[in-house]
């Protein structure tokens, strides 16, 4: 391979790049945004547990696929002596927009951002843009994402998170019992 | 079983390439894979195709544990006339002999042109008990078996030993 057939490389994934059909900027947003929207939703829960449970937020920093790195909020909350982390693992991920794992002393929850009607719209990862070119997700319409809390089991439900399920998960994950 | 083995780790490379050009946000990928980071779905076959090497390693050295038992066992009921035979006759009595302590003992005295490679299979008899009892220990790094060793070695002993089947 000489110099030549490097630079073409280079200079092929810059123009795709820049040619995006699939806007990483705005994809990053949408996905810190639902983030925040689902920290929201859990700490409305908390809120009647009072002062038996703190939390704080920290700043991490996400790597993700070949995009420049960026910083998004962790959530730690502290329960019974013990502390969880709500961690955003990303939004490059196979079959759903994004995903948030519960990590406490005993297990490991994941929450993932779901399609709720499972359209079948498709954003590509970079090397796939060749194809992609001139054709646009099949939907302009926004897209219903919901978070819900991953099975168990590999073939089990995918249900809508809400209070009592995230109460499930969280003891789950301080409790051996 | 080195063609079984090429099957099924090619197989866990072509399911890796398909999973990876799943499209991110791809409504109804394998369920297994739902919500994986690339990483995560590098990691996951780099365990399955681990552990085919491992399966694969396992059941090369039982093959070959069979084949000497299987010799052995020639050569006492059919009363080989050999000196290999004849010694196994007089020294073995046990019903289950040790295949370290006994068969492969009587090889490499009769043999001693072999017993490097035997001795080199004996090395790896440890990895077969440690994988045929549940790997509930943790296993040295020096017992730690390479799989195109593994089929070399084999390879090598079936090729050269003077086996005997029935």
């Amino acid at each position: 391979m000489s110099l030549k057939d490097l630079e073409d490389f280079i200079n092929k994934n810059e123009n795709e790049k820049n040619n995006d059909v699939f806007n990483w900027e705005n994809e990053k947003k949408e996905w810190i945004d639902y983030v925040d929207k689902f920290y929201k939703d859990v700490e409305c829960w908390l809120e009647p547990l009072g002062a038996k449970v703190t939390y704080q937020f920290n700043d991490i920093t996400l790597h993700e696929e070949s995009y420049e790195s960026y910083t998004i909020r962790q959530m730690q909350i502290g329960i019974s002596g013990y502390q969880v982390f709500l961690e955003p693992i990303g939004t490059m991920l196979i079959g759903a927009k994004g995903r948030i794992d519960l990590k406490g002393p005993y297990g490991l929850k994941k929450f993932l951002l779901l399609s709720k009607d499972r359209i079948n719209v498709t954003v590509k990862f970079k090397k796939e843009l060749e194809e992609a070119k001139g054709s646009m997700p099949k939907s302009k319409q926004p897209i219903d994402w919901n978070w819900r809390l991953a099975p168990d089991e590999i073939y089990g439900d995918y249900l809508q998170v809400n209070a009592d399920n995230f109460y499930s998960a969280l003891l789950s994950v301080v409790s051996d019992e | 079983m080195a063609k079984e083995w090429k099957v099924i780790d090619s197989s866990l490379n072509n399911h890796k390439k398909l999973v990876l050009g799943y499209s991110v946000q791809t409504v109804d990928p394998d369920p297994i894979f739902v919500g994986m980071s690339k990483k995560e779905v590098n990691d996951y076959f780099e365990y399955l195709c681990d552990e085919n090497d491992k399966s694969t390693a396992f059941n090369s050295i039982a093959a070959m544990e069979a084949l000497f038992f299987l010799d052995f066992k020639t050569r006492t009921r059919k009363k080989l006339k050999d000196p290999l035979s004849r010694k196994m006759r007089e020294n073995i009595t046990s019903l289950k002999p040790s295949l370290e302590k006994e068969i492969l003992k009587i090889w490499k005295e009769h043999h001693p042109e072999f017993k490097s490679k035997i001795n080199k299979f004996s090395g790896l008899l440890t990895y077969r008990h440690w994988f045929a009892h549940g790997r509930h220990w943790p296993l040295d790094l020096k017992h730690r078996v390479d799989l195109h060793t593994v089929f070399k070695l084999c390879r090598e002993l079936v090729e050269e030993l003077p086996l005997k089947r029935m």
